[in-house]
């Protein structure tokens, strides 16, 4: 008798994991933008914002892009009725800085390289976090950068910077970060 | 192996310890290894559910962003931990991103349960934990733990432990109580070989040393130092009461002793029977029936059943026996004796002998001359009953002399000189008789004279046999005096059951020709259905006839119109009959009554003193009594003689009995 009911179990079991598994591997391999947009999601969920940027338990997470955007549209679609703790997630398009300080998460696309000094000035005393995918990001003062070894997607955290707006990253999001900057 | 009572205290202590120790541990070992097992299970379960739930959340990250290298730094980290088998992380797709040890595989991965399940398989455990970030599943960590090997280490490690901590404890116990107990075992076996060295020695000199001073042990110490010390003056004490008492016991002119009441075994016996018997002391403690063997043949049975009678009885006797001394001769022994009586039951006797001997022989002496002078007394009255037998017999011969003498007379008178007469004239007529006869004057009256004759002789003859009749009579009558003072005279000294009526009428028997002689009236007034007294025959007659010839001899003295003597019996008390004999003569003067009884006292001119006072003795001899009263002179007196009646209604007389039984 219990050996069948353990059976039964097993084989539910191999099914479920068997499901899963074709369900993910229906789609083609993941291109480097949609693992981007995927990793920036991630993000929301191992970063604390202090109050003021979230002041409710219900306060959208908005992630904003300036310039060139090529994870726009995967993160749009990966964020579609997701919540983090409640806190229903949006993607938005921006074009001025001062619309960026009302964001959670700031992608910087490479375009805006020149304007980086300024929108980063712009961020000052503001809790977002930065994220771009170009040289010298976290010694211009940028939080979170994009590397490529490889195939695989790395990126790089400047702590102390996220640490001087008010935010704190877990130390687990840390610990798989390259060279994390002191 | 001794058992354990017999073990020395210190190693008595020390099982002790031990024993409490091993209990003690095996008990709390015990429960703790019962609830170690029971916990282990739940406890292993816990910690490897908490390890991998810890696993799952450092692993978040690494699961998130698919880093291999981060995933395989957690799992590895699990190497450090030597129950886990294998870890893996599985992504949601299913695809393995890192491993540690084994990995698993789709079919190893269908051991394990559902998710956020564990499951025990084959000694080990299988746990499947979900990795969530943010309520979001970003994997799976499958995690195998050796649950056997893990239980049978705790058995292992237990196992040591508790050996570890057994030998500790016991090293610890022996270390302990034979420094601790010291403390408590030093004074005691201190106390056992003082008591020791006081049992075996004697010597109550020596004192435990007192180790302590406020505890038990050193009271105790103290306690048996001043028991010591207080024995120790006691005994001197005692020594020296004991020297008293034994110079005491051994300077007692008697042979003081102490023995069992029933066989007579001697446990003390005085110096002093080497004294008086020859014996020394050990001898009578040696042998148990020592003091039998030597009492003398005839006296032993009684004497060995009195003492055992008294040792009954329970209380102090005096009895005496005779004993053969050492050298042979016969000692007579006093005994007297104390029960000890325990419980109602005699255990010991504790008396004294002493040598009665010489005052044996004194009162041998004085029966002796007791005895003589009781004969002196016995022959002085006979003399008396024989002078009134003589002046009995004197009086009758009398009355037989003059009898004769009338006799002789008569026949000297008689006419059978005249039948002669007649006779010689018949004769004389030869051959002419019948003319003679009948012619002659004379011869016509010869019929007539013989007729006549023949009548005055019938006559005579008559007379004669009368008075030879009345000779006969008293001679009879001295015949019966005689027989009678024989009788009397033979049955001396045997007590016999008699009539008192009997004895008063032989008494009187011997003084009848006295008393008609002098016209004396006799009275007698005597009691009906007397018992009959128990007495010497002999005795009691002589002190009767004594009584009634001084009744007589004051009587004819004083003389008068009348002489009357009244003898009266009656019952003085249902054991006794009281005699009385009263007359009417000289009586006695007050002043005298108290002396009439001694020895010597008289009122006759040719008396000697001596009837009244042994009539007296022999009286109380037989346990009777002789008393005196009178009104005055010249008022007649009254002797009174009691006598015990006979022995059905009589106590014995415990003198008496003593002196026939020897």
């Amino acid at each position: 008798m219990r050996f069948r009911t353990n059976l039964i179990l097993r084989l539910g079991l191999i099914w479920l994991l068997l499901a899963s598994g074709n369900g993910h591997s229906q789609s083609s391999p993941p291109t480097e933008y949609q693992i981007k947009a995927a990793f920036v999601f991630n993000f929301a969920k191992f970063i604390e914002w202090p109050s003021t940027a979230l002041p409710t338990s219900t306060s959208p997470i908005v992630i904003g892009f300036l310039g060139e955007n090529p994870i726009h549209d995967d993160l749009k679609r990966m964020t579609q009725n997701k919540t983090i703790d409640a806190h229903p997630l949006l993607v938005k398009k921006l074009v001025s800085v001062a619309e960026a300080t009302n964001c959670q998460i700031l992608f910087i696309g490479t375009s805006e390289r020149a304007r980086l000094p300024l929108i980063l000035n712009g961020l000052k005393g503001t809790s977002v976090l930065t994220v771009a995918e170009m040289d010298h990001f976290i010694e211009s003062g940028g939080m979170v950068n994009f590397v490529v070894e490889g195939t695989k997607v790395r990126f790089e955290i400047n702590n102390d910077a996220a640490t001087g707006a008010g935010l704190k990253i877990s130390s687990k999001l840390l610990t798989i970060a390259l060279h994390p900057a002191r | 192996m001794k058992p354990f009572r017999d073990l020395p205290i210190q190693r008595k202590m020390l099982v002790m310890t031990l024993l409490i120790c091993g209990a003690v541990l095996c008990v709390a070992i015990s429960a703790l290894f019962l609830f170690q097992v029971l916990n282990f299970r739940s406890n292993f379960q816990r910690d490897t559910a908490t390890l991998a739930v810890i696993m799952a959340n450092q692993s978040t990250a690494a699961m998130s962003y698919k880093d291999e290298q981060t995933a395989n730094e957690v799992v590895g980290s699990l190497k450090a931990k030597p129950t886990v088998l294998a870890a893996s992380l599985v992504l949601p797709d299913g695809t393995a991103l890192a491993h540690f040890g084994q990995a698993e595989d789709a079919r190893s991965r269908s051991q394990f349960p559902p998710a956020g399940q564990q499951r025990f398989t084959g000694g080990q455990l299988l746990v499947t934990q979900p990795i969530t970030l943010r309520g979001e599943r970003v994997g799976t960590l499958f995690l195998r733990s050796d649950y056997q090997r893990t239980f049978l280490e705790l058995l292992g490690f237990y196992g040591l432990v508790v050996l570890a901590i057994t030998l500790v404890s016991i090293g610890l116990a022996v270390f302990l109580s034979s420094r601790l107990g010291r403390g408590i075992t030093q004074p005691i076996l201190d106390l056992a070989r003082t008591a020791q060295i006081v049992g075996e020695l004697k010597d109550y000199s020596v004192r435990a040393t007192v180790n302590s001073q406020g505890d038990e042990l050193g009271r105790l110490s103290e306690s048996f130092n001043e028991m010591l010390s207080r024995i120790q003056s006691q005994a001197a004490a005692l020594n020296l009461s004991q020297q008293k008492m034994e110079t005491l016991i051994h300077s007692i002119d008697g042979i003081v002793w102490e023995r069992t009441p029933d066989t007579f075994r001697f446990t003390f016996v005085s110096r002093q029977s080497q004294d008086i018997l020859g014996y020394p002391p050990e001898a009578w403690l040696e042998k148990s029936n020592f003091w039998e063997e030597k009492l003398q043949p005839q006296d032993a049975a009684k004497a060995t059943q009195t003492a055992r009678d008294m040792a009954t009885r329970g209380q102090p006797y005096t009895y005496e026996y005779r004993m053969i001394a050492a050298s042979g001769q016969t000692v007579w022994i006093r005994e007297s004796g104390t029960v000890l009586m325990e419980n109602e039951q005699p255990v010991a006797v504790r008396g004294i002998f002493q040598d009665i001997t010489r005052q044996k022989l004194d009162a041998a002496q004085l029966d002796k001359l007791n005895q003589q002078l009781m004969g002196t007394s016995r022959l002085a009255g006979m003399a008396e009953v024989a002078t009134g037998v003589l002046h009995n017999v004197g009086n009758v011969l009398n009355s037989v002399s003059v009898s004769a003498t009338l006799v002789a007379d008569g026949l000297r008178r008689s006419k059978v000189v005249n039948l002669h007469r007649a006779t010689t004239l018949l004769r004389e007529q030869n051959g002419r008789l019948a003319e003679f006869l009948t012619s002659d004057p004379k011869g016509k009256v010869i019929p007539e004279y013989i007729a006549t004759l023949a009548d005055q002789l019938t006559a005579e003859q008559a007379r004669m046999i009368e008075k030879m009749d009345s000779v006969g009579k008293n001679i009879e009558h001295i015949k019966e005096i005689v027989a009678m003072q024989q009788s009397y005279a033979k049955v001396s000294g045997v007590y016999e059951n008699l009539q008192v009526e009997g004895l008063i009428e032989d008494a009187l028997r011997m003084n009848t020709a006295a008393f008609d002689r002098h016209h004396i009236d006799l009275v007698r007034d005597f009691a009906e259905n007397l018992p009959p007294v128990c007495v010497d025959r002999h005795k009691v007659l002589q002190i009767l006839i004594n009584l009634l010839r001084n009744a007589k001899h004051s009587m004819t003295a004083h003389g008068g119109d009348e002489l009357k003597m009244t003898i009266r019996v009656a019952l003085a008390s249902p054991e006794r009959v009281k005699i009385s004999i009263a007359d009417t003569g000289l009586g006695i003067a007050p002043e005298l009554l108290t002396k009439v009884f001694n020895h010597g006292f008289t009122t006759k001119k040719d008396g000697h003193g001596f009837g009244l006072h042994s009539g007296a003795n022999a009286a109380k001899e037989m346990g009777g009594t002789l008393s005196a009263h009178s009104e005055g002179l010249g008022k007649g007196a009254v002797f009174t003689l009691e006598l015990p009646a006979s022995v059905s209604n009589r106590q014995p007389n415990p003198l008496a009995e003593g002196k026939r039984e020897k």
